[in-house]
């Protein structure tokens, strides 16, 4: 059997060719080092993924009509017909934090790609050209980050009204300075290096060095950066929805819940810990795979 | 590769391919202009002049920070220069507008200090070595792979090179890539800023052989860059000494080195170590503070350190000028 094989993938000793030999004791070392940030990251991501599930799978898991009001059977416990529970008008809990992860997803995602879209070329030119670009565009957010994030977010969405779309511009304003201030730093990192000059002297152009050298050396720390913020966006979204500033009633939003039911949260403390739980779930999970996804790329190369 | 040269016109040998005629770098410390505000300047280069014959090469000695590399940087203008002039074959430079300027970068190619830094670490060497094809030799994409495997294979690499990235090669296979990166468009004029000082002392004679043997069969021009003075006089015909962004002593590499004229060149000459431990020199004594370039005080820019220094030398600067024929140097005790 052996002899009929070409030498080259003829087994060299028994049982074990030499390529295999030669790689595994590297996997094995590079499995243990990423081993406890992965197992977390593996989490994060286990749990974003069961939050994503439920948002577009919303319809078919929901039980019920998540706008049904039944005033009859209003704030109830738990129990068979409705695991979470229902709210002031009698609806569904479960139903209602099934179609939230709905609202929850489709906000975060618009404002953090709203915000990166608009902070991450602000810090890649800033950090390329420097000097007056630079100055103008960083005093622009510094201006910005003079007001804390959700104050400025609130004002916002005051002075907007209420809405999908002044969520968005509210969520991604006051979040532009973080993506610009760290596209700017890892760009100022990158740019400082010799292969940027190299690609100066071959003779490529600005718009070339910046998006085919510079960019593709930058997306690690941007990717952790855009994980963490879905986090940020889903905390701002529920604070503005809490406080009346975000969605309005009767939509099925996680923080507009809580405000529902703040009033009786002495007569019934369910109603407020299953929201609760949502935001802080969806959150922690978001946090733990930026985490685990910073502990992959090189931390060397990059402070958040 | 012979075609590769001639798609350029090639300049009669004895014509000067560079020249660089008091070129300053002033660096504004003190940030955007603001009202009242105390201006600081570094002066990293301050007045050099020198010239490269067609087909020689220039080697450019000094210690870290005395303007060494950014010379090089403002000669193939990765920088702009505060003043100066820089001719290549007759044109400014400085001065060239931005298409002009696309097409002389393709004469003046430049290999770098750190090989790990100078490739992209995200690029394969196909890539690395596709783009100045793309950009200046009009050839097809099948051509442009054949001709980066000639390039790999002139820098004493092979094909199997071409899929690999920075991080999966040596720093000597790295650096010969950049080598061939800075061949690929065909030019007149290299310039490699200190190309041997971050790699390994075995693979250091190999790159520099490699540098010396790729000039004479390819006859381009070039500035050779570096601290080790027995790598710029076996490398180069004609040798610069800078100190603190001036040039102190210019003359033919193998005599500038064997009876230096100024007393920094003879000061660098001492710290090479002797192969013969019995072999008897006089040992020069460093004394003094390095020059600082922020805001440099009158006078010769060695004074502080020199053993030979009168007050003459720290009211005035001395000029360079010629001390024996063919060789030039800074010094008012020479």
């Amino acid at each position: 059997m052996s002899a009929s094989l070409p030498a080259s993938i003829s087994p060299s000793g028994p049982g074990h060719s030499g390529a295999v030999l030669a790689r595994a004791p590297r996997a094995r070392l590079r499995l243990r080092m990423v081993a406890l940030p992965n197992r977390l990251a593996t989490l994060g991501a286990a749990i974003v993924a069961l939050g994503l599930v439920m948002a577009i799978l919303a319809p078919v898991l929901a039980r019920y009509d998540p706008y049904q009001i039944d005033v009859v059977h209003r704030l109830q416990g738990p129990s068979a017909a409705h695991w979470f529970g229902t709210d002031t008008l009698g609806r569904d809990a479960l139903s209602r934090i099934i179609f939230g992860a709905r609202t929850t997803f489709e906000v975060s995602v618009g404002a953090v790609i709203l915000g990166g879209a608009a902070g991450i070329p602000l810090g890649l030119l800033s950090g390329y050209f420097g000097r007056l670009v630079d100055a103008t565009i960083m005093r622009l957010m510094d201006a910005i980050m003079a007001f804390p994030g959700l104050l400025l977010a609130i004002a916002l969405a005051a002075s907007l009204g209420g809405g999908l779309v002044s969520i968005y511009v509210a969520i991604a304003v006051s979040t532009i300075p973080h993506y610009a201030r760290l596209a700017r730093s890892v760009t100022l990192t990158q740019k400082a290096r010799d292969y940027v000059s190299a690609a100066q002297v071959v003779g490529e152009s600005n718009f070339s060095i910046l998006f085919r050298e510079i960019v593709p050396n930058c997306l690690g720390p941007l990717l952790v950066a855009l994980t963490l913020d879905f986090a940020h966006a889903i905390l701002i979204e529920s604070s503005l929805s809490f406080l009346g500033l975000g969605f309005s009633p009767p939509t099925a939003s996680w923080g507009l819940m809580l405000r529902e039911v703040s009033p009786f949260l002495e007569l019934q403390p369910w109603e407020a810990i299953f929201p609760g739980l949502a935001i802080f779930l969806t959150i922690f999970g978001f946090n733990l795979l930026g985490d685990g996804l910073r502990d992959v790329f090189d931390p060397r190369h990059y402070e958040l | 590769m012979s075609t590769m040269v001639a798609t350029r016109p090639r300049l009669e040998q004895g014509t000067t391919a560079l020249q660089v005629t008091e070129l300053v770098k002033e660096f504004n410390l003190s940030g955007l202009p603001w009202p009242g505000q105390r201006k600081t300047v570094l002066r990293a280069v301050g007045g050099v002049s020198f010239d490269v014959p067609q087909g020689t090469t220039l080697g450019l000695v000094g210690e870290s920070g005395c303007g060494k590399s950014t010379t090089a940087r403002l000669v193939a203008k990765l920088l702009p220069a505060t003043s100066g002039r820089v001719l290549f074959q007759g044109e400014d430079i400085l001065a060239a507008s931005g298409a002009r300027m696309r097409s002389v970068r393709q004469s003046i190619q430049m290999v770098f200090q750190d090989p790990f830094s100078s490739l992209n670490p995200r690029k394969r060497v196909a890539d690395i070595l596709d783009r100045p094809l793309v950009l200046h030799s009009g050839l097809s994409k099948r051509q442009r792979l054949e001709r980066s495997v000639e390039l790999l294979e002139t820098v004493g690499l092979n094909g199997d090179h071409m899929v690999r990235f920075s991080h999966e090669m040596s720093g000597g296979q790295c650096q010969r890539v950049a080598i061939a990166r800075a061949l690929a468009p065909g030019p007149a004029l290299l310039i490699a800023d200190e190309p041997l000082s971050a790699l390994d002392v075995s693979i250091q004679a190999q790159i520099l052989n490699l540098l010396v043997s790729l000039k004479s069969q390819r006859q381009f021009s070039m500035i050779f860059i570096s601290h080790d003075l027995r790598a710029v006089e076996y490398a180069a015909d004609e040798v610069a000494v800078m100190y603190a962004g001036r040039i102190v002593e210019q003359g033919p590499a193998v005599e500038t080195f064997n009876d230096p004229l100024h007393p920094y060149t003879q000061m660098l000459r001492a710290a090479i170590p002797e192969a013969n431990p019995r072999a008897d020199r006089p040992a020069i004594r460093m004394q003094g503070e390095p020059f600082t370039p922020i805001n440099p005080p009158p006078g010769c820019c060695f004074a502080s350190r020199c053993a030979l220094a009168t007050s003459e030398c720290h009211q005035s600067q001395p000029p360079l000028e010629v001390k024996i024929p063919g060789r030039t140097a800074a010094c008012f005790k020479v």
